[in-house]
């Protein structure tokens, strides 16, 4: 017995020898570079913007700590809860869309279609055109006057609209082009996850009698899940930073309507001077987006361990 | 050996870019801790001064181009480091060089700003300078006092941004009005921007009255021809008063009654100007974009006039720019030299030649108005019955965000003009108070 507890040990001390031996410094190095631009352009700032926002930080000299003056202001200042709502509308209006238009769009340019390659740059184009770029040509589109929105319309018969002048328009105007800039990037990563997909499933399902859409909805779907999940948290940081188009378009108007949080950072920090308090706004806005990355991080797991084998 | 060469190429990558991160302020120190007397004797190479102006229209933008090119070549050693921003992106900009402490030496900057900035000590005081200036007496008294804070002189004007009240002739004739007899009455004014607009179904191609919806400047405007005596020496954070409430039933009128005005916001209207486009026939235009406009189309003159409006009092939009010596600034002598330059008699005409900018020097008046038969008169009208932003700490969000909200609120029609204004002064009292 003793023998057998000596020989144990023994095991173990080599086991942990060779782990020793095995832990090189290699790899840190490596990953050293990339996280020292991170630790400098993320990280600090980060830390920094967790100070600054107990204290009522100028832009210039004064920077006084406030305790949580600025957390509790957050709350009852009426514009920062009408821009959360409004970012919450923005979200949950353009996710959504972008997902099921881009499955859509990647299972038809998945079909054997004249101009496939074709159809599917033009849908991608929009993603890398700037939004500010993007923003200008809407804002004709948009046009009130001779906008060629209106001009649709008008020779439609329809009344003309005031698009972004119009309080229950305007947020709609630009959810819209929010998904439009978007679906192109989610057809894509969609794409590329439809021809993941092993043929034998579909084939199997043919002659088991399935449809096209019972095979898109029992095979294509539920293994797309982990690309789901993916495009899901990407589309969710995307949608709750929205910024440009509302600084190019609307300058959060009219009245408020279009205003987000990270334009209410923008304002009341650059504009306003209160950088304190727009750095109370930020982590707000960083837990809120740390908290559905999260969430969507643990529900995207399921359906990670599907054997596409 | 491998495990060497990854070690010493991430060392020596670490300490490249610590490196370089140390090196960025090296050489703004070197600079700016140099003699501004250096570089005029040719010793050791010559003083950049760093100067950003507000603004980046073309017109003032060659100006700049030219005097900085003639001030070099005129005085040995000294170089100008020039940038601009557009005036939304100004602030954002300053802004973030005060937060990083590499700010420009010399700025320019609005009567909007005194307030705010020289209360957070961004600016440096200018009177040892000025006292010494042979210029200076020659400066419209008022126009030097608007640069002054608190009996600190901070500011050198260098642009009243006067604003006129600009309308389409060709188009008045086309309306069956009379062109050499603008409307001089609110009532009458009224009356013409009905007449101006164009209308197919319920479209507006051609606005009669521009009024965008987020305009700070206009309310101010009607509520002193309204009778208002405020303006820019309000000291009290409250718009609430009677003529204010006139000035925007007045508006909210021509607005939502008359329908005079196509959609439109302050900051659409800097990229396509209505007017500049010929899509508006009556704006409130600083006298850049006329001669903007006059400078593409010389013929444009002849089809537009102005209007020179009155009621218990006249007024139009008359703001003012300055140049400033950042406090922060390590050659202050030089910018001062730069800003004496630049407010010569030469270059003031320069201005008012080049981009009609409004003359600043006494000397100059007579023959300004001499020159311009034109312009002249309805910019010397909006000077002297000019209504400017506050010279207060919270002038920005007087103007931009209250004020600008309070109009909107009521031409969607979302407020009364009493419930409005009432609410607007007790939120701006509320945010001053958490400001402090």
């Amino acid at each position: 017995m003793i023998m057998m507890l000596a020989r144990m040990t023994q095991a173990n001390r080599l086991a942990q020898t060779g782990r020793k031996r095995r832990l090189s410094l290699t790899p840190y190095l490596m990953v050293l570079p990339s996280f020292s631009i991170y630790f400098v352009f993320v990280l600090i700032p980060i830390l920094m913007t967790f100070e600054l926002s107990f204290t009522n930080y100028d832009f210039y000299k004064t920077k006084d700590y406030v305790g949580l003056a600025n957390y509790t202001r957050m709350f009852a200042d009426p514009v920062f809860l009408i821009a959360l709502r409004n970012t919450i509308v923005y979200a949950v209006c353009t996710i959504v869309p972008e997902l099921v238009i881009g499955l859509l769009l990647a299972v038809f340019l998945n079909m054997k279609l004249i101009g496939r390659k074709f159809f599917r740059i033009s849908f991608y184009m929009p993603h890398v055109i700037s939004m500010v770029s993007i923003s200008m040509i809407f804002l004709w589109i948009y046009d009130t006057s001779d906008g060629l929105l209106n001009m649709l319309m008008k020779s439609l018969g329809l009344p003309a609209q005031k698009w972004l002048f119009d309080l229950n328009l305007a947020l709609l105007c630009l959810i819209i082009i929010g998904i439009w800039k978007m679906v192109g990037f989610i057809m894509i990563i969609y794409l590329a996850g439809i021809q993941q997909i092993p043929s034998h499933l579909y084939e199997a399902a043919t002659i088991d009698g399935a449809t096209g859409v019972h095979k898109f909805f029992n095979i294509t779907v539920p293994l797309l899940r982990p690309t789901t999940f993916f495009l899901f948290v990407t589309s969710c940081v995307s949608s709750f930073m929205v910024f440009e188009q509302v600084n190019v378009m609307t300058q959060g108007g009219p009245l408020n309507a279009t205003t987000t949080v990270i334009h209410q950072i923008f304002q009341r920090a650059f504009v306003q001077y209160q950088m304190g308090y727009a750095s109370a706004m930020a982590v707000f806005m960083f837990f809120i987006v740390l908290i559905v990355t999260l969430l969507n991080f643990y529900f995207g797991k399921q359906g990670q361990n599907v054997d596409m084998g | 050996m491998k495990k060497g060469i990854a070690t010493g190429l991430t060392l020596s990558f670490i300490a490249s870019v610590l490196l370089a991160g140390c090196a960025a302020t090296q050489p703004q120190q070197a600079v700016s801790g140099a003699d501004p007397q250096i570089g005029k004797a040719g010793g050791e190479g010559p003083v950049t001064l760093r100067f950003w102006r507000r603004g980046n229209d073309p017109v003032m933008h060659t100006y700049w181009l030219n005097a900085i090119k003639k001030f070099e070549a005129d005085n040995p050693g000294y170089k100008i480091d020039f940038s601009e921003a557009s005036y939304d992106d100004y602030d954002v900009k300053l802004n973030a060089a005060y937060a990083s402490g590499d700010v420009p030496d010399v700025i320019t900057h609005a009567i909007s700003t005194i307030g705010e900035r020289t209360a957070k000590g961004q600016f440096a005081p200018l009177e040892e300078y000025a006292n010494k200036w042979e210029g200076k007496s020659d400066f419209i008294p008022k126009l030097l006092e608007i640069g002054s804070y608190k009996n600190h002189l901070y500011g050198i004007p260098f642009n009243p941004t006067a604003s006129v009240l600009a309308f389409r002739k060709d188009f008045a004739k086309e309306a069956g009005l009379d062109p050499e007899k603008p409307p001089v009455t609110l009532t009458e004014f009224a009356g013409w921007a009905e007449k101006l607009t164009k209308r197919d179904g319920n479209t507006i191609t051609r606005s009669g009255f521009v009024i965008p919806q987020d305009d700070s400047n206009l309310p101010y405007v009607f509520a002193t021809i309204f009778g208002d005596k405020k303006g820019l020496d309000a000291t009290d954070p409250s718009f609430d008063t009677p003529e204010m409430r006139k000035a925007l039933t007045y508006l909210a009128d021509l607005y939502r009654n008359k329908k005079v005005s196509a959609e439109t916001t302050g900051s659409n209207e800097k990229k396509t100007s209505q007017f500049v486009n010929g899509k508006a026939a009556i704006q409130a235009l600083y006298p850049s974009e006329l001669a903007q406009m006059t400078k593409a189309d010389p013929a444009a003159k002849d089809k537009i006039g102005f209007i020179y409006l009155k009621d218990k009092a006249s007024a139009n939009w008359s703001g003012l720019q300055f140049f400033f010596i950042s406090s922060d600034s390590k050659k202050k002598e030089a910018a001062w030299k730069f800003i004496e330059y630049m407010s010569t008699a030469d270059q003031v005409w320069e201005r008012y030649k080049q981009a009609q900018m409004p003359v600043v020097r006494k000397s100059l008046l007579e023959k300004a108005n001499e020159d311009d038969k034109w312009l002249s008169p309805a910019v010397a009208f909006s000077l002297e019955n000019g209504v400017a932003s506050p010279k207060v700490t919270w002038s920005n969000l007087y103007l931009s965000k209250y004020t600008a909200h309070f109009l909107q609120q009521v031409l969607l029609g979302q407020k009364t003009p009493d419930e409005a204004v009432a609410e607007n002064a007790k939120a701006l009292q509320q945010e001053i108070a958490q400001m402090k």
